[in-house]
């Protein structure tokens, strides 16, 4: 197929330069030539497109991947779909490396009708682009099947809880490969070396206040929190964190929901936005974290001027060309409130497979998924520094308290779930007042106000 | 308009002297601020280039420790691990085949459009103006959907034939421009002595109008190699990227790797062939700058 | 011979650019996530919304203030360039080539470029600040306040060469002798400057001017690239915003219905735009 492109490519080049070659001598032999390669050509390849190439019993499923090539990740899921093709001589794995745009491309090619069986990128992405809108395979069955190297079912090799990632409407859909949560990062040689030994799951929110403060007292010259300011999706941690312990998973998402916006009124929101602006302004944040780009503020955690910084779980992957040597990672869940309905919450989320339902070789999938989320193949995956969410695969040394978090804590999608949910008020309402309170524009009251507005004008156009 | 038969005839203002040369000086200092600022972004990128992860986040004015092996790793990285190489390719094959399609398109459409007064002609020239205005947002989906129809999706044949596409416009209206300013009366000599229409654009108008296809090729050439959008939504394999496009590759897989100073690398490998071409070309670049939109 | 020498470009500029268009005229009437056959006719449906919709407002104005604000800066340092450069002076090629420079290297690479400028902790600009004691002068240049000042000014960089390229281009070709008339007549430079130069160049001034217009309102890969990797609200362009409702950021949006009418509503400010710029800059020109 590649070479008869090419060859009409070429033939309507020629074509399409021959006017231009003609001499004086000649009379204007290619008068209409120009016009029939570039109308004509298009129709009569595309039944040579479509001729099946492969034998019968050899079947080849595309899997378009969230990784570039030269990625440490991508060289490694190159390699086991290498190794995974000499086990299963009749499964013929095609992967593009398409990177992280590649929901953005997979757009076009199902308008296009192009052949994708496999697609991964975070929960959230993959749930909204092909899950909602029908396009998915459910994988129940396949996970009730026998797993690569272990005895049990393949869904039982998996951490406990984590497949509920991927359930919609009862069925699971999505295959996680590596799982994160949202904690307090720290630099163990700041904070611990000032007496202060954080408690992982459970810390009050007096006792996070009151660490912050002898920390601080012993580094003065250190910021204890590090944010950057321009990216939405991390300032909004901040209150929505806050809002679901004070007022609960589902008073938040009634918030969100509610039509009128009114029920941003409750106290327990206002009183989520006055922590987060007295923690702001007794200077914890760094300064100037309302214009920091990232990767900044990270880049301030490695070098020792920031203590701590509120992310996900791939933020010591994510520095570890920065760190030095003996950069010593600490982690804890974000602190409770004495009282309020909704401590002992985490969001956790992961980056997931998920499987065209127009596949043609579900099975062979299936096999191929079962391989590359099989005990060996995840066990080298970890060795990256990846978190990989099975059973007996051993955790990356900077990451165990994450799931010392997720044995005891319940776990939540992406900001209680709207993020997935409902996206688009995430974007246009919640995270434009949000930004403009995180990054001090708005008082905590004229945030409320905002987030009532803004709620109430979003829906009103709905 | 008084007749000019080679645009590089133009330079009435080197005869221009100035009464008080003392006078330049604050030019100068103007000038030369905004030149320092310039080549000290430049230099620093490429400085950066030749940086560890490390040094490039302390400060920028620190020099780099060990530079050679810092650039070694860098360029290293950048060039094959990520595919540098073979994007640089990809870019020069579809910059190359796009300006020479669009150029040889666009003359003969331009001619005719600058010089005949055949019915519709104004009509057609404002069709093909009127695309200078289309956002590339707005054709993204529907593009990509025709190019998969044609099996062209996810090839360097589609991304040049769309690229040819979306530079007509511009490339139309500089090269009509162009042609106006050109003489009639060769032509009339021309099809005084037999030639056919194709032999007077062949044998006299295209020797003439050299100077201004060289600008069109020029300025296609520039907006080609930097388009990121399109070359984005129709190649998705890697082995068929496009320069721009391994660059944002690199930025966003960084939340993988973090690795910065690879990226630097990546520009300044963009940038190289640009320069080069502009080094050898800037007297083309700026005189045919305005053979289009001028008189 | 019209036909035959027209009909390529023709052709590959209506199947490949215009065709393509036309179909996103009818995108943006539906209600679609851009994935699979879900695409729902909604009418104007997206239109209404966006009547509505504050974000795009905000972009809306955003996007005009990048180009008139923008356009304001360029041209004015343009045509100021361009007066200083029409002189007879040394180095002028080489001044000419290095303000130009900006334009031949990859938006997405100038943005990167930006972004580290900008930064703060390491960036050349507080850098030189602090480094010859201005750091009073320092500013967080990518908070929400500033962000989009700090964009028109790396925009204005790096275009003005171009523009400026463009009005020297039109000076080098006014006859010399109307500047003799006026050295005789004892006008001053700057006279010179406003009765002979802008005036003989005015309708090269129109065109660039229309240029920058259609231009500045598609800028995309600069801002894309300068607020990588996720855009705030507070910088959103209409182009940005298109982006980011077609594919999201870091939130999962999928609307591209509603994208592509933004896209629609983008093409007729561009008409609209040019439109009034022409109006505005109406005069008759000076033949010469």
């Amino acid at each position: 197929m590649k070479i008869t492109k090419f060859k009409w490519f070429n033939i309507m080049m020629v074509l399409m330069i021959i006017p231009l070659l003609v001499s004086c001598a000649q009379q204007a032999p290619a008068v209409t030539e120009p016009e029939a390669p570039v109308a004509e050509a298009p129709a009569a390849e595309k039944p040579a497109a479509e001729e099946p190439a492969a034998p019968a019993e050899k079947v080849k499923i595309v899997y378009w991947s969230m990784f570039s090539e030269g990625e440490p990740l991508m060289l490694l899921l190159d390699k086991a779909t290498k190794d995974f093709m000499v086990e299963f001589p009749n499964i013929e794995v095609e992967v593009k490396w398409a990177g992280r745009q590649v929901l953005t491309q997979l757009q076009s090619a199902i308008a296009a009708g192009t052949q994708v069986d496999i697609v991964d990128h975070s929960d959230d992405r993959v749930l909204n682009a092909i899950v909602k809108s029908g396009l998915a395979l459910p994988m129940d069955k396949y996970l009730g099947e026998k797993a690569y190297d272990s005895d049990k079912t393949w869904g039982e090799t998996f951490a406990p809880g984590v497949l509920d990632l991927g359930k919609y409407e009862g069925q699971t859909y999505l295959i996680p490969r590596d799982d994160y949560v949202s904690a307090f990062f720290y630099n163990k040689d700041i904070v611990e070396a000032a007496g202060v030994t954080p408690t992982v799951n459970g810390m009050s929110w007096e006792d996070f206040n009151s660490m912050l403060e002898t920390v601080q007292a012993a580094n003065p010259d250190v910021a204890m929190i590090g944010a950057d300011g321009n990216v939405a999706f991390y300032n909004n941690w901040w209150f929505s964190y806050l809002a679901v312990r004070l007022a609960g998973i589902d008073g938040f998402r009634d918030a969100a929901y509610d039509k009128t916006g009114e029920k941003w009124g409750d106290p327990e929101f206002l009183q989520a936005a006055q922590m987060i602006r007295e923690l702001q302004d007794k200077g914890y944040f760094q300064e100037g974290f309302e214009g920091s780009v990232w990767p900044a503020a990270q880049v301030k955690w490695v070098n020792g001027d920031v203590a701590m910084m509120f992310m996900g779980a791939w933020l010591p992957k994510e520095m570890s060309e920065q760190m030095p040597e003996n950069f010593n990672i600490g982690l804890f869940a974000f602190p409770d409130i004495a009282g309020a309905k909704g401590n002992n919450v985490v969001e956790h989320w992961a980056n997931v497979y998920g499987v065209m339902a127009s596949t043609k070789s579900p099975d062979a999938v299936a096999t191929y998924l079962k391989y590359i989320l099989s005990k060996k193949v995840g066990t080298e995956i970890a060795t990256l520094g990846t978190p990989v969410p099975l059973e007996g695969v051993p955790v990356p040394p900077a990451l165990v308290n994450q799931y010392e978090i997720l044995k005891v804590a319940q776990a939540m999608p992406a900001r209680a779930g709207l993020n997935t949910e409902i996206p688009e008020y995430m974007d246009n309402a919640f995270n434009v007042c949000d930004d403009k309170f995180f990054n001090k524009q708005l008082s905590p009251d004229e945030f409320i106000t905002c987030l009532k507005t803004e709620s109430a004008n979003f829906w009103a156009k709905k | 308009m008084p007749t000019q038969i080679s645009v590089k005839s133009h330079r009435p203002m080197s005869n221009f002297r100035l009464r008080n040369r003392l006078g330049n000086i604050p030019y100068y200092i103007i000038l030369a601020i905004w030149a320092i600022i310039t080549i000290v972004v430049f230099v620093w990128v490429i400085e950066s280039s030749f940086k560890t992860n490390r040094e490039v986040f302390k400060d920028p004015w620190n020099l780099p420790t060990a530079p050679w092996t810092s650039a070694i790793a860098n360029y290293t990285k950048a060039w094959e691990v990520s595919h540098m190489q073979l994007y640089f390719i990809n870019s020069i094959l579809v910059v190359i085949a796009s300006v020479f399609i669009v150029v040889a398109v666009s003359a003969p459409a331009a001619y005719v459009l600058s010089r005949i007064p055949f019915i519709g002609n104004s009509a057609v020239s404002y069709y093909f103006i009127a695309g200078m205005g289309l956002p590339f947002q707005l054709i993204l989906v529907p593009l990509f959907v025709m190019l998969s129809k044609i099996g062209l999706a996810d090839s360097l044949e589609g991304l040049i034939l769309v690229y040819v596409g979306v530079s007509i416009p511009f490339t139309v209206l500089l090269l009509t421009g162009f042609f106006k300013t050109l003489p009639v009366e060769l032509e009339d000599a021309a099809s005084v002595d037999g030639c056919s229409d194709f032999g007077i654009f062949w044998k006299v108008m295209m020797p003439l109008g050299a100077p201004g296809l060289i600008t069109a090729a020029i300025f296609n050439f520039i907006s080609i190699w930097n388009e990121y959008l399109l070359a984005m939504l129709i190649i998705n394999s890697d082995k068929l990227r496009t320069l721009p496009l391994g660059v944002m590759n690199i930025r966003y897989s960084m939340q993988y790797t973090a690795d910065w100073t690879a990226l630097f690398a990546a520009v300044v490998i963009v940038i190289i062939p640009n320069f080069l071409l502009y080094v050898f070309l800037s007297d083309r670049i700026m005189s045919g700058l305005t053979l289009g939109v001028g008189k | 011979m019209v036909i035959p020498f027209l009909l390529p470009a023709f052709l590959l500029y209506t199947v490949f650019f215009v065709y393509p268009a036309i179909q996103a005229f009818w995108v943006s009437l539906h209600d679609w996530s851009g994935f699979g056959q879900s695409m729902v006719y909604i009418g104007m449906g997206n239109y209404q919304e966006m009547m509505k919709d504050t974000i795009f407002w905000s972009a809306f104005r955003r996007t005009l203030y990048i180009s008139v604000v923008g356009g304001i800066g360029i041209f004015g340092l343009a045509l100021f360039f361009a007066s200083i450069l029409q002189r007879e002076l040394r180095g002028k090629k080489f001044f000419r080539s290095l303000i130009f420079f900006p334009m031949v290297v990859p938006g997405i690479g100038l943005g990167l470029i930006w972004q580290f400028i900008y930064n703060n902790d390491w960036g050349l600009l507080s850098g030189f600040l602090n480094l010859v004691g201005l750091d009073k002068l320092d500013k967080f240049w990518l908070a929400p306040d500033n962000i989009i000042q700090s964009l028109t000014v790396a925009i204005i960089w790096t275009y003005v060469g171009y523009y400026m390229t463009i009005l020297l281009a039109g000076i080098d070709k006014i006859p010399i002798t109307y500047f003799e008339a006026a050295i005789l007549d004892g006008a001053s430079e700057w006279k010179m400057f406003f009765t002979v130069t802008l005036p003989m160049i005015w309708d090269v001034f129109v065109v660039a001017l229309v240029l920058w217009v259609i231009g500045s309102l598609k800028i995309f890969d600069l801002i894309a690239a300068t607020t990588f990797p996720a855009p705030p609200t507070s910088t959103y362009t209409l182009t940005i915003y298109i982006w980011s409702q077609a594919v999201g950021t870091y939130t999962p949006v999928y609307r591209l219905g509603y994208a592509t009418a933004l896209g629609v509503v983008l093409l007729i400010m561009v008409v609209i735009s040019v439109g009034i710029t022409r109006l505005i800059t109406r005069k008759e020109a000076i033949e010469y």
